[in-house]
């Protein structure tokens, strides 16, 4: 349940950045994908209105092609009127297909000029025409009557050639409009290439932008990471890494922590149930070997209690309650090697009063005050539980002093575990010494085996719980046995 | 004098010479430095009780054990040992050793635990071979129970038997501790500071319609526990 747990909030963690990198890619390439796109349709826009002023600079070149014909035309009707009225009868067909060219050119430009100046300019063109016509006709019907035809000829003359100048008005006209549309041609050109130049410069300069914000995102946090593992690997469970990047990489990283600090967290364990092992080893060896010369001293010395002389008697006695010691130390590295466990509902209520009654009656009369408060059930073994707690609170009395007080309170911790925090107003526990407070033999008192609080948390171990140790305020120090809490079905066996 | 007869078998030498002379006092004490010695001493002579280590060189304390099972008085035995463990302590009750003991001991205590062996030896003498009573020992998971402080509860086990046997020396000795040590075959200065141990009052046990000098009664007494 704990585990399924955890691992939806590391799922929960895992959706929860704000940038992940999936994220910061695809919002990466959908820009470029519209710069991109914005581009090549202003590209594609320069490139029709090119293509608009081309056909319409054709457009003008075709009407500046028809006003030459135009012209040459009426040059050509007039030259046949010319042959006409000299005589030259043949001619006439010549001056029809040219008067009839000359009219089919006026109707065409007609339509095509668009200028109000030019479209006056044809229309005064097509009035002289007109007029030319109507001479060649009263001329032809002339020599009839008598009449000189070169007379005739001098007013058409300067018709034709006011149609020429005329012509010549529309067709320089038409060449002002034409080079217009060059100078908006060539400044189209110029802005697309422009344009093109900056997209050929500003594109790799976005992509390669882009890529690399990417791959700085991804590197950097990737080189600490792997720096971090690395220094792992060498042995370092010390170092964190330091990426907090909301991204990814951030919460590798802190499950990479979370990870180091755990396996931290077991190596202490397990250096501490290997030593306690080697404790084990060495404790059946030693057993063997010492309690059976203590047997002989032991055996000796209380065979000789009854000996008359007082002060022989005392020094017996000194040396049997010495040798006693020796016995106790034995028994401690024993109960080190293997605390057996039975688990069964604890009311550590109970416990505590029992291991607290257990105290005063080994304590001097003159001792701290012991009080006991709060209740709580836990999961474990009842003689195992109460010498751990007699072991806190006789060390608690004894720090305390006979003026002092102890304090053992009883309560929840967390949903799963109980604990039973015993303080005392001692001097508290310097901090060279707390480190070292649970290994064996380390003893802050001149008496005692030095292994109390190594056994204690042995079998505090054994339950699935601990003991910690911090120094109280003001004063004093606090030892708290955390235990798990006895549940109310029946996992008891 | 009916003193009981008891055989130590202890391989190192000091503490061999330590019991014999704390059960000396009050007990025939045969010593043997090792295993196939008491098993062939076993068949020799009648013991009441036979305190032996478990680690012997030849055969061990079980052997030891094994063989007393096998003869036809049965003594009853004392299993000792300088590393007590589970397993050794299931193995011994069940094989229907009448305690299994750890050393180091004082001196009382050895001749405490020697004379309540003598006495369930003299009571239980005359019955056919008791059905040992293994069924909490035996059955996988049933023992688990004793793993648990098991020395302790074995101590304390250890501490009642002690009292009710002391309290019953008492009373069929009105208080007087040199019959009761004399019958439990032990020193009557070690049998003074058990009692002052386990807080019992010798005075307490006095017949006040007994008359001043109680020879008679005590005599009458012991050859009812004799019987």
């Amino acid at each position: 349940m704990t585990r399924t747990r955890a691992k939806r909030d590391v799922e929960r963690r895992g959706h929860a950045h704000r940038l992940s990198t999936r994220r910061r890619l695809i919002v990466a390439f959908s820009g470029i994908l519209v710069v991109f796109l914005a581009a090549l349709a202003l590209q594609l826009a320069a490139l029709r209105r090119m293509e608009a002023t081309f056909e319409e600079m054709k457009e003008h070149e075709d009407q500046m092609r028809l006003v030459l014909k135009l012209e040459d035309a009426v040059r050509d009707e007039y030259a046949h009127e010319e042959q006409v009225l000299r005589g030259d009868a043949a001619a006439l067909r010549d001056y029809e297909a040219a008067r009839g060219r000359a009219l089919e050119l006026g109707r065409r430009l007609d339509r095509a000029l668009d200028e109000p100046e030019t479209i006056a300019l044809l229309r005064e063109i097509r009035a002289a025409r007109a007029e030319l016509d109507a001479r060649f006709d009263a001329a032809r019907a002339a020599p009839a009557r008598g009449g000189d035809p070169a007379a005739e000829l001098d007013p058409s003359h300067r018709l034709v050639s006011r149609i020429e100048h005329d012509v010549d008005r529309i067709f320089a006209r038409l060449q002002e409009v034409g080079s217009s549309y060059r100078a908006q041609l060539a400044s189209l050109e110029a802005a697309a290439l422009r344009w093109t130049a900056a997209l050929l410069l500003g594109m790799p300069l976005l992509v390669a932008g882009i890529v690399a914000h990417l791959s700085r995102s991804v590197t950097r946090p990737l080189a600490r990471l792997s720096a971090g593992a690395a220094a792992v690997a060498s042995g370092d469970l010390d170092g964190r890494i330091d990426v907090d990047t909301p991204d990814e990489f951030g919460s590798l990283a802190a499950e990479f922590n979370r990870m180091t600090a755990a396996l931290k967290h077991h190596q202490e364990r397990l250096v501490e149930a290997e030593k306690l092992a080697g404790v084990g080893r060495l404790a059946a060896a030693v057993a063997h070997e010492i309690n059976n010369p203590l047997q002989v001293i032991i055996g000796y010395l209380s065979f000789n209690r009854g000996v008359r002389d007082r002060r022989l008697a005392e020094q017996l006695a000194a040396a049997e309650a010495e040798a006693l010691r020796c016995k106790g130390i034995v028994d401690g590295l024993l109960e080190l090697a293997r605390p057996p466990l039975v688990p069964a509902r604890v009311d550590l209520r109970a416990l505590c009063e029992d291991a607290a009654a257990g105290v005063r009656a080994a304590v001097q009369a003159r001792a701290a005050r012991l009080s006991v408060d709060g209740v709580g059930l836990a999961r474990g073994d009842g003689p195992k539980l109460r010498q751990v707690v007699f072991n806190l609170m006789k060390n608690a009395v004894e720090a305390a002093g006979p003026a002092g007080d102890v304090d053992v309170r009883i309560g929840l911790r967390g949903e799963e575990h109980v604990e039973v925090a015993v303080r005392d107003s001692g001097p508290g526990i310097p901090a060279e010494a707390k480190n070292r407070l649970f290994e064996p033999f380390f003893s802050t008192k001149s008496s005692g085996t030095g292994l109390g609080l190594a056994v204690s948390r042995a079998i505090a171990l054994a339950h699935g719980g601990d003991i910690d140790v911090r120094n109280g305020e003001p004063a004093g120090a606090v030892f708290t046995l955390r235990l798990p809490r006895a549940g109310s079905g029946g996992e008891l066996t | 004098m009916n003193r009981p007869r008891v055989l130590v078998v202890e391989d190192r030498p000091g503490v061999l010479k330590l019991i014999a002379t704390v059960l000396e006092v009050g007990c025939e004490v045969t010593s043997a430095a090792d295993g196939a010695t008491a098993i062939s001493l076993l068949g020799a002579a009648p013991f009441d009780v036979v305190l032996t280590d478990i680690r012997l060189t030849g055969a061990s304390g079980f052997d030891v054990l094994r063989a007393v099972q096998s003869h036809a008085h049965r003594p009853s035995v004392v299993l000792m040992t300088a590393y007590a463990n589970l397993p050794d302590a299931v193995a011994a009750m069940r094989l229907g050793a009448f305690d299994y003991v750890a050393k180091p001991l004082a001196a009382d205590e050895i001749a405490l635990v020697v004379a309540r062996a003598v006495e369930h030896r003299r009571k239980t003498a005359d019955r056919p071979l008791a059905v040992v009573p293994d069924s909490g020992l035996r059955g996988g998971e049933g023992h688990h129970d004793l793993s648990l402080g098991f020395r302790r509860a074995v101590d304390q086990a250890r501490e009642r038997a002690s009292v009710e046997y002391l309290v019953e020396l008492m009373r069929h000795f009105h208080g007087n501790v040199t019959l009761a040590a004399v019958r439990a075959g032990m020193a009557r200065e070690s049998l003074h500071r058990l009692l002052k141990q386990y807080g019992i009052h010798s005075h307490a046990y006095r017949d006040p319609t007994a008359s001043p000098e109680p020879e008679g009664g005590d005599h009458a007494e012991r050859a009812r526990l004799d019987a």
